[in-house]
């Protein structure tokens, strides 16, 4: 960490990652003037901590905003309102040099390793794209190249092939290959194995977590598989239409969830050890968007715990008495699942 | 004994490419029983989906059937002509397919494609395919399913537009249902409520399932009994209490074992070495004796047959060990 852009000195306790009321609308609908008249609000007000060295997994439906906040997080799009701050850096006004160091040092893998490898490039190339600024020699690019490719386990004889000729994680290796070229701190993986058989996931995320450890990388790992999830995060983030409505260390998540959104999440995951008789909470209806969304809880259409009060106000994501410290939940009539009764 | 709703025997689909033919499915049997849900299982490529496709007679044109029977019934659905095969699809096996984004036209208004079918099958009339419709919407949980017949595809959503394709799938009643990989395309709290609603409608209508997926959690809540393919061959086959209880096909348990819920957090994942064999290359032996940690001479040397283990369990391995996690 050379660079005099980066605040020196942070305290050790600092987040890598701060996330203040982070907002992106998305004008959905025009009025003869060209000024919005609808929006959709994909992200409506975050605020998340992401430490050095861990890993925080955001997950959540389709529409629930995850990627759209990867991507505002990584300033690959531009928020409505709100804050990043890496490293105490303000990501959003950051420019020239500190923009640049920035882009290092925050990587992102996406899930398709079809669609995200150019086809005209070979494996040189695209791993090594990023170290132009390095100005190394051809033959010391190829040598830097060779290294990464050991690390994400492929050989050297890979080099001057297409991605064509690789298989699904073969390429999705050449993507994190890409990644962890130019040496970064921060890596946004955008469901990362979702594209990917069983059998080679298994190899893709014990990859992720040996890279984690070697390089001492911080993960923000974006995924709909709560079992991928479980494995790989040390803290869940579970979105629903824009907002983190619960949040909480992986464990305890996952054994004592009290947002009655990620009871029925979890619940509706298909499992190896459940039996078929096992209570499931089913939700009703299907997600509704988030075009113009009203005041009130977004879950309030589909929840089995709804009160009048969660269709006047929007719970803020609050630390409740009854549970760990660092375990916060957005609901105004939360109940551990040992509570429930009678939910069909 | 319960009848057999479904028997395939010893399929065989052949695929060209440029100047060479080879077996996609190989010698691929099993049975479907009446009010059954059989799981099809296995990753890219073991050739699931074309063992759907040929019992339809939907092959694409790349691939043709080389052997093998598709009885249904009395019949055998591969011997067929074709006029005849249109009058059985819909009206006695129908598939649903894993995209409902594509599947649909989305030119047409929804109830338009509903009684498409029905039309073409019953002599009824427009009045009551309409209602017919209507009644099969109403059935997957579409609500106002009268009004929303003028509806297109675009105005649905994902979870909805795979609801209409089993109401479409459903409208002729058919006595067995494909379904491709009918939930990857979907979250997981609308996946469950379309597999609760196959499985529902399989108890009021009495219908058997053929379900293609590659999830071992889907196949545990919903199956009956699994059959897993891997290379274009059944490698295990079984009822689905005793498949998750003692699998014993190498690859079924590196399947289940690589599995994230089965290791702790923070662990190594037990993974399968090696990759996919080509189809295209010479084969000898057993095709997955390349990945496999117990393989031995024997296996290299001759390919396994698919054999009885016991009452109800098929498996196509000389070596099996009983299975730790």
């Amino acid at each position: 960490m050379s660079s005099a852009a980066i605040t020196p000195d942070p305290s050790p306790n600092d987040p890598l990652l701060r996330v203040r009321s982070l907002v992106k609308r998305f004008p959905v609908r025009r009025d003869v003037l060209g000024r919005p008249t609808s929006h959709l609000e994909a992200v409506a007000g975050v605020d998340l901590d992401v430490h050095t060295g861990e890993t925080v997994a955001l997950v959540g439906e389709s529409g629930c905003g995850k990627s759209t906040l990867a991507r505002l997080l990584l300033r690959l799009i531009e928020p409505t309102a709100g804050t990043v701050e890496f490293d105490g850096l303000d990501v959003l006004h950051a420019s020239g040099r500190e923009l640049r160091t920035f882009r290092q040092q925050a990587q992102i893998i996406f899930q398709d390793p079809f669609g995200s490898l150019d086809p005209r490039f070979r494996v040189l190339d695209i791993v090594s794209e990023g170290m132009t600024h390095l100005n190394l020699s051809r033959s010391d690019r190829r040598a830097r190249v060779a290294e990464i490719l050991e690390l994400v386990e492929l050989s050297s004889g890979v080099l001057d092939r297409y991605p064509h000729e690789f298989s699904g994680g073969q390429r999705q290796r050449i993507s994190i290959a890409r990644a962890i070229a130019v040496g970064p701190r921060l890596v946004v993986a955008d469901e990362p194995v979702s594209a990917l058989d069983v059998s080679v996931q298994s190899t893709i995320l014990n990859l992720l977590s040996d890279l984690q450890d070697r390089l001492k990388l911080t993960y923000v790992f974006i995924s709909h598989d709560m079992s991928v999830v479980r494995h790989m995060a040390n803290r869940v983030a579970v979105m629903y239409l824009g907002r983190i409505v619960e949040m909480a260390p992986a464990r305890d998540l996952f054994d004592n969830p009290q947002h009655p959104y990620t009871q029925a999440l979890l619940s509706s995951v298909p499992s190896l050890h459940r039996d078929r008789e096992s209570r499931r909470i089913r939700l009703v209806g299907d997600v509704p968007t988030a075009i113009d969304p009203p005041r009130a809880c977004l879950f309030a259409s589909r929840c089995f715990r709804r009160i009048d009060r969660c269709t006047e106000s929007v719970p803020p994501l609050e630390h409740l008495p009854t549970i760990e410290r660092d375990h916060t939940v957005a609901c105004f009539n939360p109940a551990p699942v040992t509570e429930l009764t009678d939910v069909s | 004994m319960h009848d057999a709703a479904l028997v395939v025997e010893s399929l065989q689909v052949e695929i060209q490419q440029r100047r060479s033919a080879a077996l996609a499915v190989d010698n691929v049997s099993f049975t479907v029983g009446n009010g059954e849900v059989v799981c099809l299982v296995g990753e890219s490529g073991c050739g699931k989906t074309l063992t759907a496709l040929s019992i339809m007679r939907l092959l694409p044109e790349a691939a043709q059937l080389a052997g093998g029977r598709v009885l249904l019934g009395q019949d055998d659905l591969t011997q067929l002509r074709e006029d005849e095969m249109r009058r059985r699809r819909g009206a006695d096996v129908s598939m649903i397919f894993q995209e409902p984004m594509t599947a649909l036209d989305p030119s047409f208004a929804i109830g338009y494609q509903l009684t498409e079918t029905y039309l073409a099958h019953e002599s009824g009339s427009k009045a009551a395919a309409r209602a017919r419709a209507a009644e099969m919407l109403d059935l997957v949980g579409i609500a106002g399913a009268e009004q929303r017949l003028g509806d297109y595809p675009h105005q649905f959503s994902g979870g909805m537009r795979q609801r209409i394709m089993i109401a479409m799938a459903l409208m002729l009643e058919p006595n067995v249902l494909i379904a491709d990989e009918p939930t990857t395309a979907l979250d997981v709290t609308i996946q469950a409520q379309i597999l609760e609603l196959i499985l529902g409608l399989r108890d009021k209508l009495g219908m058997s399932v053929l379900l293609i997926t590659h999830d071992l959690g889907v196949v545990n809540e919903v199956a009956d009994r699994v059959v897993v393919m891997y290379a274009g061959e059944v490698v295990e086959s079984a009822r689905a209490s005793d498949f998750f209880a003692n699998p014993r096909h190498p690859y079924a348990q590196g399947l289940l074992r690589s599995m994230p819920g089965l290791t702790p957090p923070g662990q190594r994942l037990p993974v399968i070495r090696g990759r996919v064999p080509d189809l295209f290359a010479p084969r000898t032996g057993c095709r997955f004796a390349p990945r496999c940690d117990q393989c031995q001479p024997d296996c290299q040397a001759a390919r396994p047959p698919l054999e009885r283990v016991d009452d109800q369990h098929e498996l196509r391995c000389y070596h099996p060990r009983p299975f730790a996690e």
